[in-house]
């Protein structure tokens, strides 16, 4: 059986080689389990603290070698303020993760231990999720296996040959790395994932509805505790106390944002604003703001190259608009703003392509929701905001962010916490350890 | 409506004229037939007034605006009134999934027929050949709403001195009918310089071609033609390029390269048809002007840089399909200069970007998807 893969990244080196066998690379990354549980959880994160200021150096290379991959944002990840807020949000007391600890209660001690080997399937939309997912599994004091999308570059290789050259103060950078394999294969061996699969003590997955369908077939431990995430789109709501022709430049800038950042492609990426006003002339306003913020922001973000098929839907939608409806747009196909009259979401287009709806009760908002939506950006007034977020919410919207900050990966993340998912739990009550008091 | 400089220009030598003789007579052509569709096409003259276009304020055909060919799938748009459409033409929707839909007048229908058929009888010659069709039977039948394959295999049969299909339905799929095939042959007896071989790529080369070299079996058929239509999308899936499909047919069928002539053209522009020359190119004729664009910016490219292909032609007055933008990549090789000795502007299609990725995004989207949904 034909179960090699090809390994961007593993015993701590970068060097790309082909042909490991799975059981062989399993075999040595679970090597490191007794090392990395033994490793205090404020020495991994003084280790990732010292890559993170290794990362923001603007000399480092890797800054001109992946130029727009978001390494500042993943960089203010690995802070040290930044992994205590998560872990402190996901187990109040994060020694939980070296030793036992009471978390408040005065019977019972508790203490997270790793699951073991975590494997995480990449999609190839983001990249600097794979980093963020590899980082919960370290955290967590997992061994982590992560498979990159077989057409993806190899980012997440050049990012962990910068932190293997991260020295550790309390914990051995050489020790941690080792935990650490990168893979890719085609996605199409079932064989490969099967074999995967059965190692794995925790499945992370990324991707379409389709390919995670794929993968959850794949067989498993009975213990196996699976974490999706599936296809997701977002949307924005902005009231209409926003809408102010002089005050729509700071909006529309961060609304540019969002749509511009990752292409549209993750799950946080609007592809709908609805407007909360029946002005018609609010929204030409905003439209053509919003036109004059994407054109701006194409310096910072410059648009990848759609496929011949992709040009030809934008236009497509941009020709039926101009006909039917209405439309705004660049020169090229670098963006485009359609407005309708259409009660719906979407559908999602990508490619910097946003439609733009007038609504005017929010009551009516969970008619036009589908499970998948993740994010709903929101700037509107705060008794707006107090009603939406409770409607929405209940609908199935997994998160609120302000706009401007949509795209960032944040905790929890598609209704998980998912540190929580990668610990198992082991307890013991007080009175097991106190003298007794039998006569 | 006369359209007498459309009619003039379609009265010139297919391939004779230079670009600058040329570039004036189209011009104006151009101009009638893109009023004409700017004051009779409602939604057509609502996109131009977006784009600050009147109809003919243009001097340069890069500055006519341009209706993408996707556009055909969702919108049946017309330039003349309901009642003057006589026939419907749908694509194959091989890409999509959707065909594309376009309405003929008989005005436009004749123009249509005019240019194919000079255009097929420069390339292939002026005399009646056998036809052996590699397609099912039903493809020459008559039928009121025509698919475009049995469309364009009807549409050169004007040229048959007899026809007959090889191809049957066997269990769903296709399969040569091989001792017909052979028989046929053997009643041509050893000249096969009327003889054409016609076949969709797809059914020629996995239908037919591809069987009979996997079990050995080849020809010699030297003078005949091997004429190749559409269906390469499927080839392209299957990894199988053009390069590719022309060694193969020549070894299947003991002819030479030149004689395997593979047409171009797409239902949008019905009538445009495109055949590789001698040299391998292929040759805008007197009616038509080709344009690549870049992918991202859409500005037009120049020649040996490849983009997105965009067809000018003024001999569709029934609907606007006059400029279409389509999804072909190819690129301009010259004007004026093929070794062939044709003038006009020579180009290439290099195919479609493969859109096949892998796994993909947590909020992905297909881009193809969205349009019946609204």
């Amino acid at each position: 059986m034909a179960t090699k893969v090809t390994t961007d990244f593993f015993m701590g080196s970068s060097d790309r080689s082909n042909s490991i066998e799975i059981d062989s690379l399993v075999e040595n990354l679970l090597k490191t389990r007794n090392a990395l549980l033994s490793c205090p959880i404020d020495g991994i994160i003084e280790w990732l603290d010292a890559f993170a200021r290794r990362l923001l150096n603007r000399a480092n290379p890797i800054h001109h070698q992946f130029p727009d991959s978001g390494i500042p944002y993943l960089a203010s990840w690995c802070r040290r303020s930044n992994l205590e807020l998560l872990l402190g949000t996901c187990f109040q007391d994060l020694r939980c993760l070296d030793d036992f600890v009471s978390l408040g209660r005065s019977d019972r001690m508790v203490r997270a231990f790793p699951r073991g080997l975590v494997v995480h399937w990449m999609a190839g939309n983001v990249p600097t999720l794979s980093f963020l997912s590899l980082l919960m599994g370290l955290l967590t004091k997992n061994v982590n296996l992560i498979k990159v999308a077989s057409g993806s570059p190899p980012f997440l290789a050049a990012l962990l040959k910068h932190l293997s050259e991260t020295p550790g103060q309390r914990c051995s950078g050489q020790q941690l790395i080792h935990s650490i394999a990168v893979i890719r294969y085609d996605h199409k061996d079932e064989e490969i994932g099967a074999t995967l699969s059965r190692y794995a003590d925790v499945r992370i997955m990324w991707g379409s509805d389709e390919s995670i369908q794929s993968i959850r077939a794949l067989p498993v431990k009975p213990q196996v505790n699976d974490v999706a995430f599936p296809h997701r789109t977002s949307f924005i709501i902005l009231g209409e106390e926003f809408l102010d022709k002089v005050s729509l430049g700071p909006l529309t800038r961060r609304v540019a944002r969002d749509i511009s950042i990752f292409e549209q492609s993750a799950c946080a990426s609007p592809h709908t604003i609805l407007l909360l006003t029946k002005d018609k002339a609010k929204l030409a306003d905003f439209a053509e703001s919003l036109q004059d913020a994407l054109e701006h922001i194409l310096q910072d973000f410059p648009k990848a190259s759609p496929t011949p098929q992709e040009t030809a839907a934008i236009l497509n939608l941009r020709a039926r608009y101009d006909m039917f409806h209405e439309a705004w747009y660049s020169s090229g196909t670098e963006f485009t703003i359609l407005a309708d009259d259409f009660w719906q979401l979407g559908p999602p287009i990508g490619n910097r392509t946003v439609y733009l709806r007038l609504f005017s009760d929010i009551d009516r908002l969970p008619e036009i929701m589908t499970p998948h939506v993740q994010t709903v950006g929101l700037a509107v007034s705060p008794k707006d905001f107090s009603r939406i977020i409770t409607i929405l919410g209940a609908a199935g919207v997994h998160r609120f962010a302000t706009p401007g900050t949509m795209t960032q990966f944040d905790s929890p993340w598609d209704g998980y916490f998912l540190p929580h998912h990668l610990v198992r739990w082991t307890s013991f009550p007080l009175s097991a350890i106190e003298p007794r008091s039998d006569s | 409506m006369s359209f007498a400089y459309l009619n003039q220009l379609l009265k010139q030598p297919l391939y004779g004229l230079s670009s600058a003789e040329k570039q004036p007579l189209f011009l104006n052509a151009l101009k009638e037939v893109s009023r004409h569709h700017y004051q009779n096409c409602r939604p057509y003259a609502k996109f131009c007034r977006k784009k600050g276009f009147d109809g003919d304020n243009f001097t340069e055909i890069y500055d006519l605006p341009y209706l993408p060919t996707a556009l055909f799938k969702d919108t049946l748009l017309l330039s003349v009134p309901e009642n003057e459409i006589f026939r419907q033409l749908h694509s194959s929707a091989t890409t999509s999934g959707r065909p594309s839909q376009v309405a003929l007048d008989k005005d436009t229908n004749r123009r249509q027929s005019f240019c194919f058929t000079k255009t097929i009888i420069e390339r292939l010659g002026n005399q009646r050949f056998h036809f052996i069709v590699l397609d099912e039977p039903s493809t020459i039948g008559r039928d009121g709403v025509l698919s475009a394959r049995s469309s364009t295999v009807r549409s050169l049969l004007f040229l048959a001195k007899t026809v007959h299909t090889c191809v049957d339905s066997v269990n769903g799929g296709l399969s040569l009918d091989q001792e017909k095939f052979e028989s046929l042959l053997n009643s041509l007896g050893n000249t096969h310089s009327n003889l054409i071989i016609f076949g969709f790529t797809f059914i020629l080369y996995f239908h037919v071609i591809l069987p009979l070299l996997q079990a050995g079996k080849t020809y010699r058929l030297p003078g005949a033609k091997i004429l190749l239509i559409g269906g390469w999308k499927k080839l392209e899936a299957q990894k199988v390029s053009r390069q590719k499909l022309i060694q193969d047919c020549c070894r299947c069928f003991g002819v030479k390269p030149v004689d395997v002539i593979d047409l171009y053209g797409f239902t949008e522009q019905g009538g445009m048809i495109y055949p590789t020359c001698e040299a391998g190119n292929r040759h805008t004729p007197i009616w038509c002007e080709v344009i690549v664009r870049h992918q991202t910016s859409l500005e037009p490219l120049g020649s040996g840089e490849s983009g997105l292909m965009q067809f000018i032609t003024p001999i569709q007055t029934s609907y606007p399909g006059h400029s279409v933008l389509t999804e072909d990549i190819g690129q301009i090789i010259g004007v004026d200069d093929c070794p062939c000795g044709r003038r006009g502007t020579t180009f290439r299609i290099t195919g479609r970007a493969n859109l096949a990725t892998e796994v993909r995004g947590c909020g992905d989207i297909m881009a193809e998807n969205f349009a019946l949904s609204i």
